[in-house]
């Protein structure tokens, strides 16, 4: 029933790109990667995207101003702001994202959130 | 020449400091106090440009001359403020003026006066006598009575020893600027014949100094004796010019009170001569820079000799000094006082500077601290993301299945210790239940089994069975527990001994962890629970005041025992958890 959604990683990290990407796909869901924020709009204008995953401090431009670009283009699209900053949580300028989830090696509560939020 | 040569001649008679200069702006002479006061020496001064005793950073310094000049009127400037530069680098503040001498040649001369200790002085002397006018109310201070006291004792032992002014009895009266009173203060005499007796008899044995008299005064009288009854009660507003003691302090003159005198039946004489059952006295006023400041009356009452001239020039002159020696106390008591209340401001200056340095210390580790979680967060979070991952497609009797268990579990941990000096709270249902300190302790020793082997600890562990659980969080315990055996690995260094007891106490779990290492000096002891402060080259200081903050979140309690070569014991305990909550540990 997820194979038509589509999930958007944006993370600097090739690993944790990697991983989510591993367990997205055993779940279910059809999944894009993008090592930076800008190779991220671009996918979102190629592709039909049902969910982003996006990572705070990468280079170039970071996931703050991304968030801001994404939710003035597609206000309906959720976007979950996936960190290691813990911070960033209490900056307003992260609340239009639909949820802040901190890294960590557990991924359930990352798995719950998107589950939420996929309609 | 000639013009140069008679100012230069003459200058230094009636002018400190001055600089003759030409148009150029070079000096040609200057007062001897410039070599002397400021440190120049000749070499430095003559034919240089005159701007050398300028601070570099003012920006006037440059075109200073044409500014003055352009500014003067009629060829000079009075008294403008400025600053110069002592040899020695010290700037002080000057009040300068320049002069345009025109002769054959153009000449400037500027002179000028060191005004920085007479504006450090006007400031002091403003600050001082504020402080005194808000606390000259010295009898309302409690405090300040006993030294009060010892004046008023002098004063009132010296008008009335033999060895003084020989008269029986003195009465002090004192103003009372706030209540606008003047009021009774002490007495001094016998109360009647008898005691008069004793107390003379007693005099006529006693020490011969004053300060022994005073002594001996003390041990005779105490306060409340009959004379001090007398006045004790009497209290009269100043604006009642009709009382003759108000009438003495007003018009600042003496006033004999006796058959002869003109208002013998005056109410308030009539009055004045019950309350002291006398015929005659004298009121002497107590004058202190033209202010009253109250009032001495004075009788033979016992011995009922005549009060003479002489006797009132005597007491007059006494008055005088004896008032500028109580003011002057009051003032150097309120002095003293001031210089206190100034020596306690000093203080919490210096104590809310070092909270501030304390918190700018806590603002840039927190800075750092974040960076640094959120740097080793990061990669955790794929370690642990693999190794779940991994972890869950094992079968149970894969041979690395128990390894995986552990990366995953110690990742967690991590994470959790991560997030607890960040204070982040994320919701941790499953762990808000009871805790297995057995399992804690050996869950940090298990981690730590390297590093004790590698010193070569032995360890002894006693842990009771069947220990209660406590309430606090498993990853709490854990951060306690490893932070204070570290410390202790630590401290033993090499080959030593690490015991770590846990027993069951009333309804307390108590856990005690020991070393033989070297102890904790007595001088650091209280400061080990203090944020930063750590004795390790490498240490963040944060340790222990981490555990401290734990233990007391969960309400627990801790105690260091330490002594030098003794070793040092941490005895830490937690309330049991109440069976409350059912729960299927």
């Amino acid at each position: 029933m997820t194979d038509d959604k589509r999930i958007l990683v944006i993370d600097d990290d090739v690993h944790m790109r990697e991983l989510l990407e591993l367990e997205f796909t055993d779940l279910g869901y059809q999944v894009t990667t993008a090592d930076n924020a800008f190779l991220g709009l671009q996918s979102l204008k190629d592709e039909m995207v049902d969910l982003v995953i996006l990572d705070i401090k990468m280079p170039g431009m970071n996931g703050i101003e991304a968030l801001e670009k994404i939710v003035s283009t597609k206000r309906e699209l959720p976007v979950i702001i996936h960190s290691a900053y813990s911070h960033f949580r209490e900056n307003y300028l992260t609340w239009s994202a639909v949820a802040y989830v901190i890294k960590s090696g557990n991924l359930d509560e990352l798995i719950q959130t998107v589950k939420n939020h996929m309609k | 020449m000639v013009y140069q040569e008679l100012i230069v001649n003459n200058l230094d008679r009636i002018l400190d400091f001055w600089l003759l200069i030409d148009d150029k702006g070079k000096v040609i002479h200057c007062s001897q106090l410039i070599y002397r006061q400021l440190g120049y020496s000749e070499e430095e001064v003559i034919n240089q440009p005159f701007q050398i005793f300028f601070p570099e950073d003012d920006p006037a310094s440059s075109d200073f001359l044409y500014q003055l000049l352009f500014d003067s009127y009629a060829g000079s400037v009075v008294n403008q403020k400025s600053r110069i530069k002592q040899k020695n680098g010290v700037i002080i503040d000057i009040e300068l003026s320049l002069y345009q001498l025109d002769n054959d040649e153009m000449y400037f001369l500027i002179v000028f006066n060191n005004i920085t200790e007479v504006v450090e002085i006007r400031k002091k002397i403003k600050l001082k006598s504020e402080k005194l006018n808000g606390e000259f109310d010295l009898f309302d201070d409690r405090n300040n009575y006993e030294s009060v006291q010892d004046f008023i004792d002098t004063i009132l032992v010296s008008i009335t020893a033999g060895q003084g002014l020989r008269f029986n009895r003195a009465f002090l009266f004192l103003v009372e600027e706030e209540e606008q009173i003047l009021k009774g203060i002490q007495a001094i005499g016998p109360g009647s014949g008898d005691e008069a007796g004793v107390i003379y008899g007693e005099f006529g044995s006693a020490p011969k100094t004053l300060n022994e008299m005073i002594k001996h005064y003390r041990h005779m009288i105490g306060t409340d004796s009959a004379v001090n009854s007398i006045l004790k009660d009497v209290q009269i507003k100043l604006s009642d010019y009709q009382n003759i003691l108000i009438n003495a302090l007003n018009g600042q003159k003496y006033i004999l009170i006796n058959e002869d005198y003109p208002l013998i039946d005056d109410p308030s004489v009539v009055w004045l001569r019950e309350l002291f059952q006398v015929h005659e006295c004298a009121i002497i006023p107590l004058l202190w820079h033209g202010r009253s400041t109250g009032v001495i009356v004075v009788d033979n009452q016992v011995t009922q000799s005549r009060i003479t001239m002489h006797d009132i020039k005597g007491i007059t002159s006494y008055a005088e000094r004896a008032t500028n020696a109580l003011e002057s106390s009051k003032l150097l008591i309120s002095l003293e006082k001031n210089i206190n209340l100034v020596k306690q401001a000093n203080l919490k200056i210096r104590e809310s500077q070092e909270i501030l340095v304390q918190k700018e210390k806590l603002a840039v580790m927190g800075e750092m601290v974040a960076h640094m979680a959120h740097e080793v967060r990061g990669p955790l979070a794929t370690i642990g993301g693999y190794a779940s991952r991994v972890f869950k497609q094992m079968d149970e009797s894969d041979g690395h299945h128990n390894s995986m268990s552990r990366i995953v579990e110690t990742v967690r941990t991590l994470e959790l210790v991560i997030n607890d000096i960040l204070d982040v709270s994320l919701p941790e249902p499953e762990n808000s239940r009871g805790c297995d300190c057995a399992k804690a302790i050996n869950k940090v020793l298990s981690l730590l089994e390297e590093e004790i082997h590698v010193r070569k600890v032995s360890v002894s562990m006693n842990i009771q069975g069947s220990l209660p659980e406590i309430k606090i969080q498993e990853h709490h315990l854990f951060e306690i527990i490893s932070n204070i055996v570290r410390n202790a690995l630590e401290s033993i260094d090499i080959d030593g001994l690490l015991l770590v007891l846990a027993s069951h106490i009333e309804d307390q779990v108590v856990i005690t962890i020991q070393d033989t290492g070297p102890g904790i000096p007595p001088e650091i002891k209280n400061k080990i629970f203090s944020p930063f402060f750590t004795t390790k080259e490498d240490g963040t200081g944060l340790g222990l005041v981490v555990v401290k903050k734990l233990v007391e979140e969960n309400n627990g309690a801790i105690v260091v025992r330490t002594a030098p070569d003794k070793g040092t014991t941490f005895i830490i305990s937690f309330p049991i958890e109440h069976k409350g909550v059912t729960h299927d540990g």
